[in-house]
């Protein structure tokens, strides 16, 4: 079991070292665990969370990539599809049937034919566009939709964090 | 419930009885779970369902070759709608490998089943081996799929085939990949991405098949065929077979009246044909 898993992490790391998108870097915490990883995911542009960079961790399952991995925020974080415990629940992190919050189909799930990278790319944008529909921190979605401006205050407070420069 | 209280608020009962004497009376009649609140009821459901998974996880992913009339045991004896179409089976098929329960038992037994047959046929491998790197072209090429997972998959599958190449190779050998889950999932993986192709290639004839919830074909895919443990229907069989031009019969075994056959890509000039019992809910691998 763990040979495949192992096998599929190995190359996925090799590329997303030779060819990482922008605002993305990724890879196992330490070389003879390639089941945990850590990511660093920079603020999309032009959002409340731009110049920040947040440190994220993935465990993955021995099944890998049979079932998706478990994403959770290290540094501080404050949006609606995080929980408190900095838990990331997006759609494409969960199997079909696996309903934690009530997605619409029309959301993205976890298939094999997937990866980190396009994990990652999925957190970056909904960093950017967050889904207020299946929130996982109700204050923050209801911050979102009442009071913008008080969330880009407390997401920029959330950058400076990130920087260390508070 | 709801009807209880209210025929108590219309019939006068002959006898006078209190009202905690009715709650407790109605209450004996109500099952445990109905007693439940929301949250214990979710509980029971999850202990339910991981008591299932344990149980499934104990079953060989591919087992051994059986005597048919094995299937006898798992029916009750006075199921006579069961027992006699187990015996209308064993007719015509001796023997049985069962597959584990896990919603891949379409695939593995599809998976399995071809590979056997391609290890005492060696000559019909290069015949089916075209048809797979048109998978893997036109996922990559025409539908945007990303090369380095479907390559992962695709070349997984290819070098089981090429190892059947091999003089040496033998059934210990596939058994062993099949039954190592790693490589096993594997090769459903790549199958499941076959059935995606063919549906691809031709999804306005498909959707008339799919259930209108489903407004696209990429939808029903990322749903329905492309994620591991979901189960298969007619159409994922009719993909797979269509798509790599392989012969399948599937014997259906339900409460109907008789065993029904039904046939895919009956006309194949491939030698090779998968036969497959069908149970509700599940495949395995049956033998003449």
């Amino acid at each position: 079991m763990a040979r495949s898993s192992n096998r599929r992490l190995f190359t996925e790391y090799r590329q997303l070292f030779e060819n990482c998108p922008d605002g993305i870097v990724a890879g196992p915490k330490t070389e003879d665990n390639f089941l945990e990883w850590e990511a660093l995911i920079a603020g999309p542009e032009g959002t409340p969370f731009e110049f920040g960079v947040f440190v994220t961790e993935l465990k993955f399952p021995a099944d890998y990539p049979m079932s998706p991995p478990k994403m959770r925020f290290l540094s501080d974080m404050f949006h609606p599809n995080v929980y408190p415990d900095g838990r990331v629940c997006i759609s494409i992190l969960h199997a079909p049937g696996e309903d934690p919050t009530g997605y619409e189909s029309s959301h993205e799930r976890w298939s094999p034919i997937l990866s980190v990278e396009k994990i990652l790319i999925s957190v970056m944008s909904m960093l950017a566009e967050p889904n207020v529909e299946s929130g996982a921190n109700i204050d923050a979605c209801k911050m979102w939709r009442e009071n913008r401006d008080e969330f880009n205050k407390i997401a920029h407070n959330l950058v400076k964090k990130s920087l260390c420069i508070m | 419930m709801a009807s209880n209280t209210s025929s108590e608020e219309v019939v006068i009962p002959v006898e006078p009885v209190t009202a905690t004497d009715t709650t407790d009376a109605s209450n004996a009649d109500i099952p445990d779970y109905l007693k439940m609140s929301a949250m214990e009821h979710d509980q029971a459901v999850e202990h339910m369902k991981q008591d299932i998974e344990k149980e499934v996880s104990k079953q060989h992913l591919v087992g051994d070759i059986e005597p048919t009339s094995v299937l006898k045991t798992v029916y009750a004896n006075d199921d006579s709608v069961y027992q006699a179409k187990i015996q209308e089976i064993e007719k015509n098929y001796s023997k049985i490998r069962r597959i584990r329960q896990d919603g891949n038992c379409f695939f593995r037994s599809f998976g399995f089943s071809l590979m056997e047959q391609l290890l005492a046929n060696k000559s019909e491998i290069d015949k089916i081996k075209p048809s797979l790197t048109a998978v893997k072209t036109d996922l990559i090429g025409k539908f945007g799929y990303p090369d380095m997972t479907v390559e992962d998959f695709y070349d997984n599958f290819i070098e089981v085939l090429d190892k059947l190449k091999e003089e040496e190779t033998d059934i210990e050998y596939l058994l062993k990949t099949y039954q190592d889950s790693g490589l096993s999932d594997y090769m459903v993986c790549f199958m499941r991405l076959i059935v995606s192709v063919q549906l691809q290639r031709n999804a306005e004839f498909y959707l008339n098949f799919i259930s209108s919830k489903y407004p696209t074909i990429k939808s029903f895919l990322s749903e329905e065929v492309e994620p591991m443990y979901v189960e298969s229907d007619h159409l994922h069989i009719d993909g797979l077979s269509t798509c790599l031009n392989i012969r399948i019969i599937v014997q259906y075994m339900d409460r109907g009246m008789k065993v029904q056959e039904h046939k895919f890509q009956e006309g194949s000039p491939i030698n090779v044909t998968i036969n497959l019992l069908y149970r509700p809910g599940h495949y395995d691998i049956l033998y003449a």
